[in-house]
């Protein structure tokens, strides 16, 4: 069988890595333009994957206060994420709260190791970009195929190639200022405006820092096609401006287009969460559990709110149904055993939690299970337990405020009563 | 995520061979229809390499395999449809990279045993140049008797066959990766996507002028609708879903697409998992009204996904991975699922609903236990932890192993002077160069006993170690460890001694913490000069034994050196050049300086020596007594608080220059980034004003840098000031105070040894201690407390604060002294008013 069309049943089957592996013997022997760009779609695939360039959405805070872009210091009331803490129920189930500390992490296990993981990558190849930006005109690098190299603008295969080329500099290459490049050109020899482009475009100034930018091109592309990854876009631009009021609008445009689409709706739901509208955000969340049943995210939200709504028993279903599709975890031990303190079935609570604690391996994590197990300890009145319990909370991790402040409480409330026997 | 899996039902596992090579493959070899010689059920034909074979899935059981067949090339893809006119069975036609074959599958009744006889009848080949890529058939141009062929070649050309005849081609210079190409049979149109990542239908009408007009170089042809994807479009699939009207889906990287024919858009939904191949089918008739369109798409996890329009109906996970999926009708299986994996096994299943619950969770861990087992051991637990909560010397014999088996000598040895750069004899040069030795004998009998040991010095600045800390792993026989001290600037020295910390580690991991100090020897930073007449400050000391000469005890100098000066000896520091006198009167010493600060190391020193000269000599009942006049107390006290406020004002201005260090910093950046933009922007922008901007700013950071170097010396030089005042007070206090707990609480408040380098918080750890003092051992009155207490909202640092502090610190130094001399208090406390204004002038 030709090693091309091996090459090519690879690539169109997904099989990435394999293919990789016989385009460096294929391209040995010699040059052959459709397999380099086959190898240059596959790692572009690959970085991508790695590098989570198919998630539109990514939070990340804006922390440079003095990038002239950013929006006003101080927001008016209800604009931004910042949440009312002074209506009295809060103030009433603070200590519960923290008492659930885990409960909060977003969508269980899965998603939340892979956020992090994203968080960590997008910060490095974020300084990668910057750094490879400032280097300007330098040459191409030893690795770049042939025809990436050879390939001028004025060559007819630039205009197919070029969303290729873009991809492959921007996410294998890393560099932010020839992938604008490539796309300036191809915006110059194009004489049909293509909202790709714009939305490229918003790509690159989106990881430059350049928000204003970003909101013009994406609202170009906009105007030109009603994709949904625009959409997503948008919003994440404008969360991450700490804008929410115009990211809902956005999500509120988007449900327009596309009536009850669950990404939008989970946006959406996120949002009005982290405004603290809870009871508007679970019923959101309910419409994407509906919409789509398997996703953990809404899910989980459903239970805690829930539990927070002292429904521990509807939480408990919840939670057991996110044990039975997902793969185990620390946290989802951790809220199992919560509802089961509070729903009084005293049998289980103590199982969960040790389950709870042999899965878990982050320090942090781990601490709070430990804080909760005081909890436990204190609700059935076992006071040296839950001192223990909290100790044993701070030696794994000496930051959780959480328990540093029950301990306090605690160590104050023991004293208060040694000193009131004697 | 899921419960569910499918379920299988028939797999060709048995019959495949063990080895299959990478790439094999190929995801269009997968095709299911029905024939008229096998009109039960469906048949899978499946192409894996150059092997045709035909399954006919019972049950599972060895004769399902129809036929396996060698062809002469290898398979890219098979198809079915009526190509030839004359025929009432499907055929089946397989592309070769070089050409394509169509076959009749027939079946011949067998003798007795051998049963039923299946061989494919070839019809007719054909071949051509340009390399196959894919190829879709259909009734092109409404012919209804027979379908037409058109062939997708590597470089993205299409050319149509008629059975065997050629009849025209299409060239497009836009397609570099041969992409999905699909008829639509209700208009009569093609589907074809391009490597600008987008989907264009042409008419069958329009692609025949356009290889007309091709041929003469002419203009371009607009395509009926474009769709502008915005990813590759890695397969497409059509669909008749109403009389009128047929659905195009297309699969992206991570989304699916769903078209009307006339360029409609239904719904797109976005995948948060590679997708690798889909299959939409109909639930229903499409002349039906009620006809559900439903989507099947398998992720590169093998997880299946049903759709209807964007609500997810089941998913659940597939047995292996599939790269290819389609529906059968068997005949005990109406629609069955049957997958292709990559290397080239077929599995045919169904979706089953008997959930396999909690199959990924492991059993909980809930062993009964013993409670009265559980009891017992707890009590042992907590009788172990409150021995150690307890902290029993005598509980823990292992200390005492440690302190025996590990003996520990540390010495000074002389100053030396480094002779390597001695000729350099500039003044500030000199003074790291004269090196005084410390040397540690470390030995241990047992080494079994000792894991590790880290050894810590610690000295006060202005001098430094050549090593803060050696490590040494196990200590076997004798361990010698030299290191050098020396001064490192031009500060008032507070502190002579070394202290030196031992962590061992012992064999069952237990830290135990030993320490050893040792005094440095004055002529590392003294040195014997003129005598100098008349100095401010004087402080006498008495002891019961006569004087001795100073030869006998400053065993530091020559001999010949000290009959020099005889019984007046004036010191000088190495690093301010500031002098000492110390006189023997009969009865008496007596210390002369220009400043406080100098009194406290000589003093320090001298008395020790002077202890030990007499233990050495056998007189055990030595005592002296230090005298000092009240007014030069006065004069010490306010020393003292001249020292802590020249040390704040030093912070607040180092404090300052750091803040301006950090919007400098800011400023740079951002001057950085615009220019950045500038650079990049096209054409690129006038860059000159930015350049000078940043260039200006960098010069200021660099000056600003150079400030805070300097001022952080100048904190240090006045924190070391602060200290030596600070100990000689102390050293007073504890030669005067009858109570001694008091002095202690004292001497913990004022934490000297906190300031240490760049570490110079001191008036925010003192800070509280001193309200502590104030309110509770001195006995504050309410109004006292809140005139003093520190305003909260300001820095410890600020102007308010500092005032009150000096105050409360004033008024804690005064309260001890006047204890001390007890009985004249009014006049002191005149003083006390006008010393407060001053120094309010002075802030």
């Amino acid at each position: 069988m030709d090693i091309e069309y091996q090459i090519l049943n690879l690539y169109k089957t997904k099989q990435l890595e394999k293919c990789l592996k016989l385009c460096e013997v294929a391209l040995q022997e010699k040059d052959d333009r459709m397999i380099e760009f086959i190898r240059m779609r596959a790692m572009t695939i690959h970085s991508k994957i790695v590098g989570n360039g198919y998630e539109e959405v990514e939070y990340y805070p804006q922390q440079d206060e003095l990038v002239s872009t950013a929006v006003a210091k101080t927001p008016r009331p209800g604009t931004s994420f910042q949440r009312d803490t002074k209506t009295a129920r809060n103030l009433e189930s603070s200590y519960q709260k923290r008492a659930t500390a885990t409960v909060r992490s977003r969508a269980g296990t899965n998603t939340a190791g892979a956020r992090s993981l994203r968080t960590a990558l997008h910060t490095a190849s974020r300084m990668s970009r910057a750094a490879t930006a400032l280097a300007g005109g330098a040459p191409f690098t030893p690795g770049a195929p042939l025809s990436l190299r050879f390939l001028s603008k004025d060559d007819k295969l630039f205009t197919p190639a070029s969303k290729t080329l873009f991809e492959y500099v921007y996410y294998v290459e890393g560099d932010v200022r020839k992938a604008m490049e490539v796309a300036f050109q191809a915006q110059k020899s194009d004489d049909t405006s293509d909202w790709w482009w714009n939305f490229s475009l918003a790509r690159c100034y989106s990881a430059l820092g350049m928000h204003r930018h970003t909101e013009d091109c994406l609202r170009q592309a906009l105007k030109q096609n009603k994709h949904i990854s625009i959409y997503l876009r948008l919003i994440a631009m404008y969360v991450g401006l700490n804008q929410p009021i115009s990211a809902l609008e956005v999500c509120k445009q988007g449900l327009s287009v596309f009536h009850e689409y669950t990404p939008l709706l989970i946006e959406q739901a996120r949002i009005n969460d982290q405004m603290g509208n809870a009871a508007l955000a679970v019923k959101e969340y309910r419409m994407v559990a509906l919409e789509d049943p398997s996703n953990m995210e809404a899910i989980a939200n459903i239970a805690m709110f829930n539990f927070y709504n002292d429904q521990p028993e509807i939480a408990l279903r919840y939670y057991r149904r996110l044990l039975a599709t997902n793969p185990v975890g620390p946290e989802i031990y951790n809220n199992l055993g919560l509802c089961c303190l509070y729903c009084n079935q005293w049998d289980l609570t103590l199982p969960c939690f040790r389950q709870a604690l042999y899965f878990s391996a982050d320090p942090e994590i781990r601490s709070n299970i430990w804080f909760n197990l005081a909890h436990v300890a204190l609700s059935t009145g076992d006071v040296t337990l839950a001192y223990r319990c909290l100790q044993v909370s701070l030696a794994i991790d000496s930051k959780n405020e959480a328990s540093q402040h029950a301990l306090q409480a605690l160590d104050a409330r023991l004293r208060a009563r040694k000193s009131n026997a004697t | 995520m899921s419960i569910f899996k499918v379920k299988e039902w028939w797999s060709n596992e048995n019959l495949q061979d063990e080895l299959s090579n990478d790439g094999m493959q190929n995801a269009n070899c997968l095709k299911i229809d029905k024939f008229n010689s096998h009109s039960d059920s469906d048949c899978i034909i499946v192409g894996e390499g150059s092997l045709l074979k035909v399954y006919k899935p019972i049950e599972q059981e060895s004769s399902n395999i129809l036929l396996e067949s060698q062809l002469s090339d290898i398979v890219v893809q098979i198809e079915t449809g009526k190509f030839t006119g004359n025929s009432q069975d499907r055929q089946i036609i397989v592309l070769h990279p070089q050409s394509y074959e169509i076959y009749q599958l027939k079946k011949k009744e067998g003798h007795m045993e051998a049963g039923d006889q299946n061989y494919i009848e070839p019809l007719m080949k054909h071949s051509f140049t340009r390399k196959a890529d894919s190829l879709t058939c259909g009734p092109f141009g409404n012919i209804k008797t027979r379908d037409f062929i058109c062939i997708q070649s590597l470089d993205g050309s299409l050319s149509f066959f008629d059975q065997d005849t050629f009849l025209f081609m299409c060239l497009f210079n836009d397609v570099i990766i041969p992409s999905p190409v699909c008829y639509i049979a209700s208009s009569d149109s093609f589907v074809i996507c391009k490597s600008t990542w987008l989907l264009e239908i042409y008419s069958y009408q329009q692609l025949r002028e356009f290889s007309e007009l091709n041929l003469r170089q002419s203009k371009k042809n607009i395509p009926q609708w474009v769709y502008n994807a915005g990813e590759e479009i890695s397969r497409v699939q059509v669909i008749q879903t109403s009389s009128n009207f047929s659905s195009i889906l297309a699969l992206g990287e991570r989304h699916v697409y769903c078209f009307q024919d006339n360029g409609l858009m239904k719904y797109m939904i976005k995948f948060d998992f590679m997708p690798v191949c889909f299959c939409a089918y109909l639930i229903g008739w499409y002349y039906e009204p009620g006809a559900r369109l439903l989507v099947m798409v398998t992720s590169d996890e093998s997880k299946l996904f049903i759709y209807e329009g964007t609500t997810l109906l089941w998913s659940c996970s597939l047995l292996s991975p599939a790269i290819s999926i389609s529906r059968c009708f068997l005949k005990s299986l109406p629609g069955g699922l049957v997958t292709l994996s990559s290397d080239g096994k077929v599995n045919v299943g169904y979706i089953g609903t008997e959930p396999d619950l909690n199959s990924n969770a492991p059993t909980m861990i809930n062993d009964v236990t013993d409670p009265e087992q559980v009891q017992a051991e707890l009590e042992v637990a907590e009788e172990s932890l409150r021995n150690i909560l307890n902290n029993n010397e005598g509980s823990d014999p292992r200390r005492s192993i440690v302190g025996e088996v590990l003996k520990i000598k540390a010495d000074v040895g002389k100053p030396v002077q480094n002779l390597f750069q001695e000729f350099n004899n500039d003044s500030n040069e000199a003074l790291h160069l004269l090196m005084c030795p410390v040397v540690i004998i470390l030995t241990c009998d047992d080494p079994k006993y000792v894991q590790s040991v880290q050894v810590t010095y610690i000295c006060a600045s202005p001098f430094s170690c050549s090593e803060s800390t050696i490590c040494l792993d196990g200590v076997n026989g004798t361990e010698i460890i030299e290191n050098q001290v020396f001064l490192t600037c031009e500060a008032d020295i507070s502190d002579s001694w070394v202290k030196i910390l031992f962590s061992v580690t012992d064999n069952t991991g237990k830290i135990i913490v030993l320490s050893r100090k040792v005094l440095l020897p004055l002529s590392l930073y003294c040195t014997l000069s003129e005598t100098i007449p008349e100095s401010r400050y004087k402080l006498r000391i008495q002891t019961n034994h006569s004087c001795i000469e100073f030869s006998k005890i400053f065993t530091d100098f020559s001999e010949d050196e000290m009959k020099k000066y005889g019984n007046v000896l004036t010191f000088m520091y190495r690093s301010t050049k500031r002098t000492v006198t110390l006189k023997t009167d009969v009865e008496q010493y007596s210390m002369e300086a220009d400043d406080f600060t100098e009194i406290t190391s000589i003093l320090d020193n001298f008395i020790i020596r002077l202890s030990d000269h007499y233990i050495r000599m056998g007189v055990k009942d030595f005592r002296f007594q230090i005298k000092l006049d009240k007014e030069s107390v006065k004069q010490l006290i306010h020393r003292f608080l001249k020292c802590v406020e020249v040390h704040a004002k030093e912070r607040i201005k180092l404090k300052d220059l750091e803040d301006e260090l950090n919007v400098l910093q800011k400023q740079f950046t951002l001057v950085q980034k615009r220019l950045l933009v500038q650079y990049g922007s096209l054409p690129p922008g006038d860059c000159d004003p930015l350049e000078y901007l940043m260039k200006d700013t960098h010069q200021s950071l660099i000056k600003v840098v150079h400030e805070i170097i300097d001022c952080k010396e100048a904190v240090c030089r006045a924190g070391s000031s602060l200290t030596s005042v600070g100990h000689l007070i102390i050293y007073i206090l504890k030669q005067f105070s009858k109570d001694d707990f008091k002095t202690m609480l004292v001497e913990e408040m004022m934490s000297l040894g906190s300031l240490y380098e760049h570490y110079q918080e001191w008036e925010e750890a003192v800070t509280q201690a001193v309200s502590y003092i104030l309110n509770n051992v001195f006995k504050n009155t309410e109004k006292d407390k809140e005139k003093l207490a520190p305003v909260t909202e300001q820095g410890i640092l600020s102007h308010i604060n500092l005032k009150r502090f000096l105050k409360q610190i004033r008024m804690i130094v005064d309260k001890m002294f006047a204890e001390i001399f007890g009985d004249d208090d009014a006049g002191n406390a005149d003083h006390k008013v006008t010393r407060i204004e001053e120094l309010v002038e002075v802030l």
